[in-house]
C-alpha cells in the first residue's frame, strides 16, 4: 500500500508541476492584448510596455520601406482611428496597401506602435467569400 | 464530360455510405450475415463513386475548365500542370472530398485485412467508419460543392496562392491528412470494442498498426510543414507555435501517448479505460485541428481560408465526443483492471508518467490555443498567447519526456533493483554529465540546450547500450559477427528496436531545436561588390539581374559565399512577384550543413543605388530536425515491418535474445 502511495505522490507532482507551469506561463511577458485602435489610444500612457495585438487596414500611400535597413512604416486605420506602426522586420509576401493587418506589438511614448510581429490577413484574394463570411472577417478582425 | 457528373458522383457516394452504415447496424440488429455483406460491398461502392468525383474534379483542375468556381480559384492558365493536379488539395471543398477519399481507402485496405479475422467486429467498424464518411460527403454535397458552377465561365483562373506553390507544400496536405484522418480507424475499433461490449485487450492488438501509420504520417506531416514555413515564409524558422501548427500538434501529443500505454495494456492489462480515452481524445482532436484551420477562430498567420463550415466542425467534434464517451461510461463496469503498480521504478510508472506528460503537453498546447476564445467569454477582454508562453510551458515539459525517454523503456517491469539500474544508467549518466561539463567548458550557458544536449546524450547511450548488449548476447549464443547480430537484433524484435531508432529520431530533433538557442541574425545592406562576415562565413553581394515566365517575374541575386576564405558556393537569394495574383514571394536561400544553416533573406533593392538588404541567419543544427525526420522514417518501417509467422517464436516472445544478461527485463 505504501509502495502505492509512492506513486500517486509522484504522478501528483509531476501534474502539480505542469499545472505550474501553465499558470505561470500566463504573465504579463507573454500575455497579448486584442485591443482596437480607439481603445489603444485611450490607455495613454498606461499602454506602455504592455503587449498588444491591433488590427486594421493599411492606408495606401502610408507605406515607407527603408532601403538602407530592414524597416517598415506605415498607418492602419480602424472606425476611422489611425496609428503609425513602425516595423524592423521583413514584412510577409501577402502585405500590400489597403488590406486587413495583424499587429502584435507594444505601444511607444512618442504615440507610434512598435510591431514585433505582422500578419496579413490574405483569405479574401485566395477564397471567394460570400456576404457571410466577409462580414465574420471583419468581426474577427476587429476584436 | 466526366466533371459533368461530378456532383452525382457525390451523391450516388453518400447515397450508398449512408445505405453501408444503415446496413451494418441493422445486419448486426437482426443477425444477418447477408445485410452486414451488403453493407460491405455498399461501402466498396462509396468508394468507387468517391474515386470518380476525384477524377472527375481532377479533369476539370487539368483542362483548366473555368467553368468551376473551385478550378477558377486555384489554377489559372499558366499554372504549371503539376501544381494544377495538386490544387485538388489547395482549397476547401477540394480537401474535404479528397480527405473522404482517403478515409473510404484506409476503409478498403481495413476490410481486405481484418474481413476474415474479425468478422464479428467489422460491421460495427464499419458503420462507425461511414458515419464519418457520411459528415464529409454531406459538406461536399451539401454546404461546400467543389463542383459548384459560376454564373458563367470566366476565361482564366485566379491561380495557386505563390506561397503554396513549393514541393513541402504540395505534399504537406495529404500526408497531414493521412495522419488525421487516419486515427478514425484506431478510434472505430475502440468504440466498436465498445458497442459490442468486447472490451478486452483484443481491439489494442488490432489497432497497434493502424494507429502507428497515421501517427507517423501526422509527424511527417508536420516535419513538411516546417520545412516549408522554413523555405517559403522566410522568417528563418520552422514553428511558430501557430494555432494551425498546434492542431496537428495535439493528436500527435495524445497519439504518441496512446501508442505507449497500449504496451502497457497488452503487457500488464491495465490503463483499459485511459487508453479509450486516449485514442477519443485523438480523433476528437483531428477533427478540432480542421475546425481550427478552417474556421478562422482563432486568427492565424496559416490560415488561408476563412469559411462557414466552422460550426458545423464544431458541432461535429462535440458530437464524437458525446457519443463516444456515452458508450465508454456504459461499459465502463467491464474496464476496470485488477492490475497494481507496484513500484515507482518499473516501466509502468515511467510509462505512466508519460503519459501523464503527453496529455499535459497537449493540455497546455491546447489551452493556449484556445485562450483567446475562453477569455473573452469569461473575461470580455480578448487575450492571446504567442510562443514565449509555449515555449515557458512546453520546453521543460519536454526536456523531461526526453529524460523518460531515456528512462521508461529500459526500467523492468513491476520493478527494478538498484544493481539493475547502476548496470542500465551508469554509461549513460557518465555520458550525459560529461556532455554537460564540456559543453559548459566551451562557453554554452543556455540552460535549456546545455539540458537537451546533455539528456540527449544520454537517452542515445541508452539506445546504443541496448544494441550493444542485444549483439553481444547474439554473438555468444548464435556465433554471428556484430554487425549481423545488431541486424538480425532488430529485425527479430522490430517493435522494440525500431522504437528504440524512432527515439533516437526524436533525440536528432531536440538537438536540432537546441540549436536554435545558438541562432545568429543580422542585417546587411549591400552595394556591388561589398561583403559581409558573420560566423565563419564571409558573403560577397556579386548583383542582381531580373526575368519573367508566364507564371511570375524575378529578381535575383548573386551571392558569393566563403568559409574561412575560401568560395564555398554561389547562393541566390531572390524575390519572386507572381502576376496572376499581384503577389511578391521571398525566395530565401539556404546553405546548409550538417553543423550549420546559413539562410539569406532578400528583403529588397533600391533600384537608384542597384544595393540590395538582406537579413542574414546562421542557424546551427537545423538539419538535424529534417535528419530526425529521415531517421522517423526508418524506425517506423522497421516497427511496421512484417512479423515472420513462423520459427524462433520463443526467441521472439520476450523480446530478446539479450535476455540472459538483461534478465531482470522481463
Amino acid at each position: 500500500m505504501s509502495r502505492n502511495k509512492k506513486v500517486y505522490v509522484a504522478f501528483l507532482a509531476v501534474v502539480l508541476a505542469m499545472a505550474f507551469l501553465i499558470l505561470w506561463g500566463f504573465n504579463e511577458q507573454t500575455m497579448v492584448y486584442y485591443s482596437t485602435v480607439k481603445e489603444l489610444k485611450a490607455r495613454g500612457a498606461d499602454a506602455y510596455g504592455r503587449g498588444f495585438r491591433v488590427s486594421g487596414k493599411v492606408v495606401p500611400g502610408t507605406v515607407e520601406r527603408a532601403t538602407d535597413r530592414v524597416h517598415a512604416s506605415f498607418v492602419i486605420s480602424e472606425e476611422g482611428e489611425t496609428l503609425r506602426i513602425e516595423y524592423d522586420g521583413i514584412l510577409p509576401d501577402t502585405f500590400k496597401e489597403d488590406i486587413e493587418v495583424l499587429i502584435e506589438g507594444t505601444m511607444q511614448a512618442n504615440g507610434t506602435f512598435k510591431a514585433s510581429n505582422v500578419f496579413t490577413k490574405c483569405a479574401s484574394k485566395y477564397e471567394p467569400m460570400d456576404e457571410g463570411t466577409q462580414e465574420q472577417a471583419r468581426r474577427t478582425s476587429t476584436y | 464530360m466526366l466533371s459533368d457528373f461530378g456532383h452525382l458522383f457525390m451523391i450516388m457516394a453518400l447515397s450508398s455510405a449512408v445505405y453501408a452504415l444503415f446496413a451494418s447496424f441493422l445486419g448486426l440488429y437482426r443477425k444477418s450475415t447477408e445485410l452486414v455483406l451488403s453493407a460491405e460491398r455498399a461501402a466498396i461502392a462509396t468508394t468507387a463513386f468517391i474515386t470518380l468525383a476525384i477524377v472527375a474534379l481532377e479533369q476539370a483542375l487539368l483542362s483548366s475548365d473555368f467553368r468551376y468556381e473551385y478550378v477558377a480559384s486555384y489554377t489559372n492558365r499558366a499554372l504549371p500542370a503539376f501544381f494544377k493536379f495538386t490544387a485538388l488539395w489547395a482549397g476547401q471543398a477540394g480537401s474535404l472530398l479528397f480527405w473522404a477519399w482517403i478515409l473510404v481507402l484506409y476503409i478498403m485496405v481495413m476490410l481486405v485485412t481484418y474481413r476474415k479475422r474479425l468478422q464479428a467486429d467489422m460491421p460495427f467498424v464499419l458503420g462507425i467508419l461511414m458515419g464519418i464518411v457520411i459528415f464529409f460527403l454531406s459538406l461536399t454535397t451539401f454546404v461546400t460543392n467543389p463542383f459548384e458552377l459560376l454564373p458563367q465561365p470566366v476565361p482564366d483562373g485566379r491561380g495557386l496562392n505563390p506561397l503554396l506553390q513549393h514541393w513541402a507544400m504540395v505534399i504537406h496536405p495529404p500526408i497531414l491528412y493521412l495522419g488525421y484522418v487516419g486515427f478514425a480507424i484506431p478510434f472505430a475499433f475502440a468504440l466498436g470494442a465498445l458497442m459490442r461490449g468486447k472490451t478486452g485487450n483484443e481491439w489494442v492488438k488490432n489497432v497497434r498498426r493502424w494507429t502507428i501509420v497515421p501517427w507517423f504520417f501526422l509527424g511527417i506531416g508536420i516535419l513538411l510543414g516546417g520545412k516549408w514555413a522554413y523555405m517559403e515564409l522566410g522568417w528563418g524558422g520552422y514553428w511558430a507555435w501557430d494555432p494551425v501548427e498546434n492542431a496537428a500538434f495535439m493528436p500527435w501529443l495524445t497519439g504518441t501517448a496512446f501508442l505507449h500505454s497500449i504496451i502497457i495494456q497488452e503487457k500488464k492489462d491495465m490503463l483499459k479505460i485511459w487508453n479509450i480515452v486516449l485514442i477519443f481524445l485523438t480523433f476528437a482532436l483531428s477533427i478540432f485541428g480542421t475546425f481550427l484551420t478552417r474556421s478562422g477562430v482563432i486568427s492565424s498567420v496559416h490560415s488561408f481560408t476563412q469559411s462557414s463550415i466552422g460550426p458545423l466542425f464544431l458541432g461535429f467534434v462535440v458530437f464524437i465526443l458525446v457519443s463516444s464517451f456515452g458508450f465508454l461510461f456504459l461499459r465502463i463496469d467491464r474496464l476496470k483492471s485488477k492490475a497494481r503498480l507496484e513500484s515507482i521504478v518499473s516501466r509502468e510508472s515511467a510509462f505512466l508518467i508519460n503519459n501523464v506528460v503527453f496529455v499535459g503537453a497537449c493540455f497546455a498546447v491546447f489551452w493556449g490555443t484556445v485562450f483567446p476564445v475562453v477569455s473573452e467569454a469569461v473575461r470580455g477582454v480578448k487575450i492571446t498567447v504567442g510562443p514565449p508562453f509555449f515555449n515557458a510551458v512546453n520546453v521543460p515539459i519536454f526536456l523531461f519526456l526526453l529524460f523518460l525517454t531515456g528512462v521508461g523503456p529500459l526500467v523492468a517491469w513491476r520493478k527494478s533493483s538498484p544493481q539493475y539500474l547502476k548496470r542500465l544508467f551508469l554509461w549513460p549518466t557518465v555520458a550525459m554529465v560529461g556532455t554537460y561539463i564540456v559543453l559548459f567548458a566551451i562557453g554554452v550557458r543556455h540552460q535549456y540546450a546545455l539540458l537537451s544536449f546533455a539528456l540527449g546524450v544520454f537517452v542515445t547511450a541508452t539506445i546504443v547500450a541496448e544494441y550493444h548488449r542485444g549483439a553481444m548476447a547474439r554473438m555468444k549464443k548464435f556465433g554471428e559477427g556484430y554487425l549481423k547480430a545488431v541486424v538480425n537484433l532488430t529485425l527479430k524484435n522490430k517493435r522494440r528496436y525500431g522504437g528504440y531508432i524512432v527515439h533516437f529520431a526524436m533525440v536528432l530533433i531536440f538537438f536540432g531545436v537546441a540549436g536554435s538557442a545558438f541562432d545568429t541574425e543580422i542585417e546587411a545592406n549591400l552595394k556591388k561588390g561589398e561583403s559581409v562576415k558573420i560566423g565563419h562565413y564571409e558573403v560577397i553581394y556579386e548583383g542582381y539581374f531580373t526575368g519573367q515566365d508566364a507564371n511570375k517575374q524575378w529578381l535575383r541575386t548573386d551571392l558569393a559565399l566563403k568559409r574561412d576564405g575560401k568560395l564555398v558556393k554561389k547562393i541566390h537569394p531572390q524575390r519572386h512577384f507572381y502576376l496572376a495574383q499581384e503577389q511578391p514571394t521571398t525566395e530565401v536561400a539556404v546553405y546548409s550543413t550538417l553543423l550549420s544553416d546559413f539562410y539569406v533573406v532578400l528583403v529588397g533593392v533600391d533600384d537608384k543605388t542597384e544595393a540590395a538588404s538582406f537579413k542574414i541567419y546562421l542557424k546551427p543544427l537545423v538539419m538535424l530536425v529534417w535528419l530526425g525526420g529521415l531517421v522517423l522514417v526508418f524506425g517506423t518501417i522497421i516497427c511496421l515491418l512484417p512479423d515472420e509467422r513462423r520459427g524462433e517464436k520463443n526467441e521472439r516472445k520476450f523480446g530478446t535474445p539479450a535476455k540472459e544478461v538483461t534478465a531482470v527485463h522481463e
